[in-house]
């Protein structure tokens, strides 16, 4: 068990290493920002605003700087929004992301994994091909559009909801549906195809066997079971949701880490969108530990390896 | 009518006993049907719809990409014979921009495409046939852009190389091959333990051989399956590029754009954003109901796609 | 075990009539189980021995009710202490399985639910019959059970998972799951055949132990006769899907009366009786959906004559009888002489062709 933890979080740390370097690299790709910044200047000027910028002396020099300051926290400051540091732009906006993230991801998680229970329960094959279709046809729309076709129904023709920022719950119903019911039916369809593999097992004839009910056996004995392939795919679907939420927070202008992002490559204020990469991609590898944890917690098999 | 979309739904009840006599066939009996599938009519439709506004509107007379009028702006659809779907806010005719931006849309989605499955393939043979270090290095890096979301990623790079359709191209391929590189590996590492490849070996046959005559035949149509639900994410991705304006700059036309400056104008002519969003739903459904419809694939795992939402 | 031979004095357990379960396929429904009949008496042990696909463990799920889906009863009945299953309700059928019915399967290391503790899968077997037992006594109930089929440390084995223990084991504790409720009747689908052959005399010994602690009647399906030579009081021997010869094991091993009984015993390799060459009955048993005319058995069968391949054998005591024993072959009468003259694998001590079982 501990060693199957070291490794993950070895693991984890290699990955966040990596996209670390890849940070650095693409951003030294385009040169020297200063040319661009003081284009006018002369050539001492732009020297001073390079050094200033970190960007003189060797690339290994500036990787070597460039991993300390890391270490200690340091990822630079804004270009936009002089001597800001990145960091705290990208944590001010946080709360705003995880609000939306979340709430899209528990309710999407909860509404598919009992829709999946709902029809392996009363073993509907209508509503497992209707839910089906539903799942398809979202599949098809890209989650922007599914959110400017929510604020025309919602917003603009029937006047229940803002389409705009964020405030109380009213502004939050919009973005989290457009962003949570794709998780919906990919939860559905991965809790149900999970479902209908454990019903080949053989310990779910011997629980008939015994006399037990279906539902019982379903949720004591099927779910434990089936959960564990699902948890694993939930791990790599949260990376994919968070692509989700950038798009859904230009739509609804959501003060986020999406449109932050977004801001920010349109300004060229590229230490922003440096940290903001660093920062997704670590809530990314923290979110996989867990779902590590989590399958060490709830498999016998690997918990007491 | 059975709409078979994924296959999601089986057998209930207990596991068949040891001994049934039931053949337990990979490939089952084919169904006695009259005639195509539901779904597979629908995806049909769909993709050939989007493919003739694609194909067929460039040779209507009326024609015009880049026409402004501006006092005739935001017209209403099914009007006017000039103007079928009616003219956005610089009184440019919606349908023909519709049109351009699938083509646009094509011909950066088709190439990527290609770009992955190459990529992905070569990149999977190498690493599941050709030993440890190969494979170390290409699955290190799989992960490792697995381990970026990918619409982040895109923006990423096109942030650094700045947005053209070439380059969307080459980075759309680029960042899309791990699922082909998985199969491929797959493939490659199964094949090269099997028994007849060994014995091929022993009389001589080269890998290219081997690889050409046994493990491209089953690759392929798992690859094209594959291929073709992807085309419709990768459409998708282009289109959400284009809508946070970091895709296919305008005056270009692109459906994502389109949405976009159709979003301003949802009180006053909704159409602008509708007719986009509605190309858009019919080319990816059609093609990725038309992938679904012949593939095997059951496992909770493949129900993920790579892309995610965008 | 042979003193339990007065059948007629007693009621049967369980009776099979005619039974008869198809499979549905896409080419239409496929007979597995072709007009099954037997009894089963209280307290005895009852083999069902024939080869894979001889529809021996479709009859007993359709017994049990654990039909798969897509396979159903089409015609017969089954009947125990004298109820017909068929005429149940779920509920009901689900009341009895457990309870008066027990069943436990071939692969031990399948057979439970991975993420639950062994005692917690026993304790769920036991509440699952009895309303009454508190915590505390379906905890020791459970510990009991775990002694009884020789778990050593059996308190703390308990919360132990499946994937702890060894096949044998698991298959003890599947047979202590079976036995917990006292059923009347165990079905128990080739214990052994998983199990390495060291491990199989174990089981099978606590299988024996339980039984004659609780009473109950065992049906045995299995594939290999060692087993049932060891295990059994009665024979029921199946080939696709139909009866062939039913008896005594005294009776099949010393004279089997059909064919196909004596293909079985002659390709059973022994240690006491010298063999020249190992015997094996040529040719493959027919799928379900192309079974031929007549007698199924007659393309393999030696003593095939025309009114094999014509009319279909009914199961009927044969010319010398011995009482309880049955046999479906129209040329029964000569069997014992074929096996004199054809299969000299069954000629062992005695020169009238009798072979004593081991």
């Amino acid at each position: 068990m501990i060693a199957y933890i070291g490794t993950r979080l070895a693991r984890g740390l290699l990955t966040l290493f990596g996209v670390l370097t890849v940070a650095f690299l693409a951003l030294r790709l385009n040169g020297s920002p200063a040319v661009a910044m003081i284009p006018q200047g002369s050539p001492q000027a732009i020297a001073d605003l390079n050094t200033a910028l970190g960007f003189d002396g060797s690339l290994l020099s500036q990787y070597a700087r460039y991993l300390g300051n890391a270490a200690q926290g340091d990822f630079g400051t804004s270009f936009a929004q002089e001597g800001v540091p990145t960091v705290q732009l990208v944590l001010d906006r946080m709360p705003a992301t995880l609000e939306l993230a979340a709430t899209a991801l528990v309710l999407g998680m909860l509404a598919g994994f009992g829709l999946a229970f709902l029809i392996q329960l009363t073993d509907g094959r209508r509503l497992r091909t209707a839910m089906i279709w539903l799942g398809v046809a979202r599949q098809a729309t890209p989650t922007f559009l599914f959110g400017v076709l929510l604020v025309l129904v919602f917003s603009v023709k029937l006047g229940w909801l803002p389409s705009i920022g964020r405030g109380g719950v009213q502004n939050l119903v919009l973005p989290a549906l457009a962003l949570g019911t794709f998780e919906v039916t990919l939860y559905m369809r991965l809790l149900d195809a999970s479902l209908t593999e454990q019903l080949q097992r053989d310990y779910v004839r011997t629980a008939h066997a015994k006399g037990q009910r279906r539902s019982v056996i379903l949720l004591r004995h099927m779910l434990p079971n089936a959960l564990l392939p699902t948890l694993t795919v939930a791990g790599l679907n949260f990376g994919a949701m968070l692509g989700g939420v950038v798009v859904v927070e230009a739509v609804f202008n959501w003060p986020g880490v999406g449109q932050l992002l977004v801001n920010s490559v349109n300004a060229r204020d590229y230490p922003v969108v440096q940290t903001t990469l660093l920062v997704v991609a670590a809530i990314f590898v923290l979110v996989n530990l867990a779902v590590d944890l989590l399958y060490a917690v709830l498999d016998p098999r690997v918990r007491l390896r | 009518m059975t709409t078979d979309v994924t296959g999601g739904g089986r057998a209930a009840g207990p596991s068949r006993p040891a001994d049934a006599v039931v053949p337990a066939d990979p490939a089952p009996a084919p169904r006695r049907r009259r005639g195509p599938r539901l779904s597979t009519l629908l995806g049909a439709s769909a993709l050939l719809l989007t493919l003739a506004i694609v194909a067929v509107v460039p040779l209507l007379p009326q024609y015009d990409v880049q026409g402004q009028d501006l006092s005739n702006a935001l017209a209403p659809p099914f009007r006017s014979s000039t103007h079928l779907l009616g003219t956005d806010e610089l009184g440019r005719d919606t349908l023909s921009r519709l049109s351009a931006a699938g083509l646009t849309s094509l011909r950066i989605a088709l190439p990527a495409l290609a770009i992955s499955v190459v990529l992905g393939v070569t990149l999977g043979l190498l690493a599941g046939y050709f030993g440890r270090a190969a494979n170390a290095v290409i699955m290190g890096v799989a992960d490792l852009q697995l381990s970026i979301p990918l619409l982040i990623l895109l923006i990423m790079v096109v942030t650094i190389v700045g947005p053209s359709p070439t380059t969307l191209t080459v980075v759309l391929g680029c960042t899309y091959w791990m699922g082909y590189g998985r199969v491929a590996r797959v493939h490659a590492l199964t094949l090269g333990e099997r028994e007849f490849v060994q014995a091929a070996r022993t009389f001589g046959a080269s890998d290219g051989w081997i690889i050409r005559k046994h493990l491209l035949p089953k690759l392929v149509p798992q690859l094209a399956i594959m291929a073709s639900f992807d085309l419709g994410v990768i459409v998708i991705l282009e289109a959400g590029l284009s809508y946070l304006g970091l895709g296919v700059q305008p005056p270009t036309p692109s459906w994502g754009g389109m949405i976009l400056t159709g979003q301003n104008y949802l009180q006053t002519n909704a159409w602008l954003a509708v007719f986009p969003g509605l190309a858009i739903f019919l080319l990816v459904g059609g093609v990725q109901v038309l992938s679904r419809r012949f593939t095997r694939e059951d496992s909770p795992g493949s129900q993920v796609q790579l892309g995610g939402q965008v | 075990m042979s003193e339990r031979l007065e059948t007629a004095s007693r009621e049967p357990l369980l009776e099979v009539r005619d039974l008869c379960v198809d499979v549905a396929t896409p080419a239409g429904p496929v007979r597995l189980v072709d007009g099954v009949s037997f009894e089963v008496y209280p307290d005895e042990a009852f083999c069902i021995v024939g080869e894979s696909g001889s529809g021996k463990t479709v009859t007993m799920l359709a017994v049990m009710g654990l039909l798969p889906r897509g396979a159903r009863i089409a015609r017969g009945s089954v009947l125990f202490r004298g109820r017909d299953l068929a005429g149940l309700s779920a509920r009901e059928l689900r009341g009895m399985r457990g309870g008066d019915l027990a069943m436990i399967f071939q692969d031990p290391m399948t057979a439970l639910n991975p993420v639950l503790s062994v005692g917690a899968q026993l304790a769920e077997m036991i509440r699952l019959h009895s309303r009454t037992l508190d915590r505390a006594a379906v905890r020791r109930r459970v510990v009991e059970l775990l002694e009884q089929v020789r778990v050593p440390h059996a308190a703390s084995r308990a919360s132990a998972y499946p994937h702890e223990f060894s096949g044998g084991m698991r298959q003890r504790v599947m047979i202590a799951m079976a036995m917990a409720n006292r059923p009347d009747l165990l079905i128990a689908d080739e214990p052994t055949t998983a199990l390495d052959v060291t491990i199989q005399a174990q089981v099978l010994d606590v299988l024996r132990e339980m039984r004659e602690d609780v009473g109950s009647a065992l049906v045995l399906i299995t594939h290999d006769l060692g087993v049932v030579a060891e295990t059994a009081d009665r024979v029921l021997v199946m080939y696709s899907g139909r009866v062939m010869e039913t008896g005594t094991v005294e009776q099949l091993f010393a004279e089997p009366r059909h064919p196909y009984t004596a293909g079985l015993l002659a390709s059973m390799l022994r240690m006491d009786t010298a063999t020249a060459q190992a015997y094996a009955i040529a040719g493959q048993p027919p799928t379900p959906a192309d079974r031929p005319a007549g007698c199924v058995f007659s393309p393999r069968c030696g003593l095939a004559a025309p009114p094999c391949t014509q009319t279909v054998p009914v199961l009927a005591a044969p010319d010398a009888a011995a009482p309880g024993s049955r046999v479906a072959c129209h040329r029964s009468d000569l069997v014992p002489q074929w096996i004199r003259t054809d299969l000299p694998q069954l000629a062992g001590v005695g020169a009238d062709g009798r072979v004593d079982p081991a």
